[in-house]
């Protein structure tokens, strides 16, 4: 059988960072990746499913109400993010959940995190956008909160030259928006790491203090390969559910696998703007509409940003007014409404915030995941505050919140964080503050499951800065 | 201004003009990326054939309202074919299509005493609304018909219908993309909370 030193299982931040750092220190490293490898011409400008379903594996909630989803392909979700890198803010890291437990590890602040996230920023070419690349959406959300005698700060990105198209999340297709596959993986392959594309892992199975991964190659035959080291970044909702198919291998795996998740708080809504505020155009430039505004972060610890957004997403909401528009999102009030307001009247925006992970990822009998985010009342509660928060900045602009969901609920579907989390109570937590999976030798986990909680912004630097400090302890760095 | 001064001006502009298209042009040509940049090309739609079809395509029409039933005579999800969504083997509500319908049916029997087939768009709308509850992933198949029509998955129809341009080059050169200079007070020196 095939061995290395260091196998890891998915390419994204959590799984393409380490196998850089680790193949500077010389490991002998092997990266499965259940996707293709991409080229800009992988990236079609198209919103249609059947795109999407080539850059992204969906799931829905048991009861229907919730999407998710994650990149596929070499680089993960970096191939598709709208590429918002932002530092969370301190008071993250001390964040207490309804137990008043910590979430993030004690000797985890962002302190700590602060030379970390340099270097993704660093490695990444993370700059802030210039006020001439902010969308013009993004621009009126920044008057809206101008208004108010509010802020709003332009966003940090690793877009450089960015033709201001309107498909980030479909991928880049003139290469402007930096992935993994510009930057860490070259480096990591230039160093001799492989990265399997097309290979779909099963299970892990012990083997000795290492461990075999099972996986089906490109051409779907079963293949193992050892690891003396395992790392398993297949994202929040994949990493334990390999590990849960792994059980009749791994019987003693931790009781809070697949425990925590946690949608980072976000909830999508809309403002719609009255006709003599300037006109929107909301197709038009990134998809992450150039600022947040961190004006109620220290009262409501909530951020918010506009999203640049195509029809496709606004109507596949379940958008609806509080006030004179439609109420269910079917019929002729609705097409009228995406008609009348979409080109030139609506904002689409994202809240962020901490909320606790109350969600849970299993799989069925088939080795299936699936998952469940249920509308908590405690959901409902910190919902209602981003009603609140944006119902005062419509009210301030003369525009309208509109609200989505089916039950007030929808979710931002991008951002699944905690479901192998890292954390100080060994109870609590399945892995220790250095990805470790408690009651496991030689297993990390590395990518969004170990990040314990909402990070208050886009997680993805958050994601990849918690990488490289779980690198950084791997290779004897310390951190 | 007298002639001559006119025609500066004007020739003035025009080199302007000329120049800012040639450097648009130079900027773009290194990003040519045929077989993307243009609207979904028109494909087959699935014609309704079966009894559940014809339920299943009324209710695309109450889902996004047609010629027929919006009264503005625009095209709906029926037009953009939206009945691929219900019945491609590629989405998962395939096997549910008899059931969608049936329950569907019997909805449309329980709150207004007739098959979906012979009731009115608002009463069509009404039993959509009322079944989703009852069998949830059909709230997931409202949303991807909604969004086939409007994300032009089978054709340009939606998207011509809300004005949204689809596949481009980019906007960054379109004068009504950006205020392109600051227009709020920031709370970061480097965009970075502490």
């Amino acid at each position: 059988m095939e061995a290395f030193d260091v196998v890891i299982v998915g390419s994204g931040f959590g799984g393409s960072i380490p196998a850089l750092r680790l193949s500077q220190a010389g490991r002998k490293v092997l990266v499965l990746e259940q996707g293709p490898r991409t080229t800009p011409a992988s990236f079609p400008q198209d919103w249609a499913f059947r795109a999407q379903a080539k850059l992204f594996t969906t799931y829905t909630s048991k009861d229907y109400h919730v999407i998710l989803r994650y990149g596929r392909g070499l680089g993960g979700g970096s191939l598709t993010y709208a590429a918002a890198m932002l530092r969370a803010p301190s008071e993250v890291f001390d964040y207490r959940d309804r137990d008043d437990y910590r979430v993030w590890p004690a000797g985890v602040t962002r302190e700590v995190m602060n030379p970390f996230y340099a270097k993704v920023e660093e490695t990444m070419t993370v700059e802030r956008a210039s006020w001439s690349d902010v969308p013009r959406c993004g621009g009126i959300f920044a008057m809206m909160l101008d208004k108010m005698g509010k802020t709003a700060d332009r966003t940090m990105y690793p877009i450089h030259d960015c033709r201001q198209c309107g498909f980030c999340m479909c991928g880049c297709p003139f290469g402007k928006k930096k992935h993994l596959g510009h930057n860490y993986i070259p480096q990591a392959e230039e160093l001799g790491a492989q990265f399997r594309t097309d290979c779909k892992v099963d299970h892990v199975e012990k083997d000795g203090d290492g461990w075999i991964v099972r996986y089906a190659d490109a051409q779907g035959h079963a293949r193992g390969v050892h690891g003396d080291q395992l790392i398993i970044a297949a994202g929040a909702l994949e990493t334990p559910a390999v590990l849960l198919r792994s059980k009749k291998w791994v019987p003693e795996l931790h009781p809070q696998v697949g425990k925590n998740l946690n949608n980072n708080g976000d909830v999508a809504f809309l403002f719609r703007l009255p006709p003599s505020m300037p006109k929107t155009y909301p197709y038009m430039g990134r998809n992450n509409a150039g600022v947040i505004t961190y004006a109620f972060w220290q009262e409501h610890k909530i951020t918010i940003h506009p999203g640049a957004g195509p029809p496709a997403l606004v109507a596949a909401m379940d958008v609806f007014s509080e006030k004179d528009g439609p109420k269910v999102p079917l019929g002729v009030d609705f097409k009228h409404f995406v008609r009348d307001q979409y080109a030139h009247h609506l904002i689409p925006a994202l809240a962020i915030g901490l909320v606790d992970g109350e969600g849970t990822v299993t799989v069925n009998d088939s080795g299936l995941l699936e998952f469940d985010l249920p509308l908590t009342e405690r959901l409902k509660a910190y919902i209602d505050r981003v009603a609140d928060v944006g119902r005062s900045i419509a009210a301030a602009n003369d525009a309208e919140l509109l609200r989505t969901g089916g039950d007030t609920f929808e979710h931002g579907d991008a951002h699944p964080l905690g479901t192998c989390r890292i954390g100080d109570d060994d109870s609590r937590a399945p892995c220790d503050m250095y990805g470790a999976l408690r009651g496991q030798k030689n297993l990390y986990i590395t990518d969004g499951a170990a990040v314990p909680g909402g990070t208050g912004v886009n997680p993805s630097l958050t994601i990849g800065a918690n990488a490289e400090r779980i690198a950084a302890h791997l290779v004897g760095e310390g951190a | 201004m007298n002639r001559r001064q006119f025609f500066e001006r004007m020739g003035g502009w025009s080199l302007a003009t000329l120049l800012s298209a040639v450097a648009a042009r130079a900027d773009d040509a290194p990003y040519e990326t045929p077989g993307f940049l243009r609207k979904p090309v028109p494909g087959a739609c699935l014609q309704p054939g079966t009894d559940t079809e014809k339920t299943l395509t009324a209710v695309l029409d109450a889902i996004v309202p047609g010629p027929t039933t919006d009264p503005e005579g625009t095209a709906g999800a029926v037009e953009a074919c939206s009945l691929n969504v219900l019945l491609d083997a590629t989405f998962p509500f395939l096997h549910y299509a008899d059931m969608f319908a049936t329950i569907i049916d019997g909805q449309a029997q329980d709150l207004h005493g007739a098959p979906f087939l012979q009731l009115t768009q608002d009463q069509r709308v009404d039993v959509l609304v009322a079944v989703q509850d009852t069998v949830p992933l059909l709230r997931l198949a409202y949303r991807a018909i909604r969004s086939a029509f409007f994300g032009g998955a089978y054709n340009g129809i939606g998207l011509d219908y809300v004005g949204y341009p689809g596949p481009n080059l980019g906007y960054r050169h379109v004068p009504e993309f950006s205020f392109r200079a600051p227009v709020c007070q920031e709370l970061t020196a480097d965009g970075r909370m502490p």
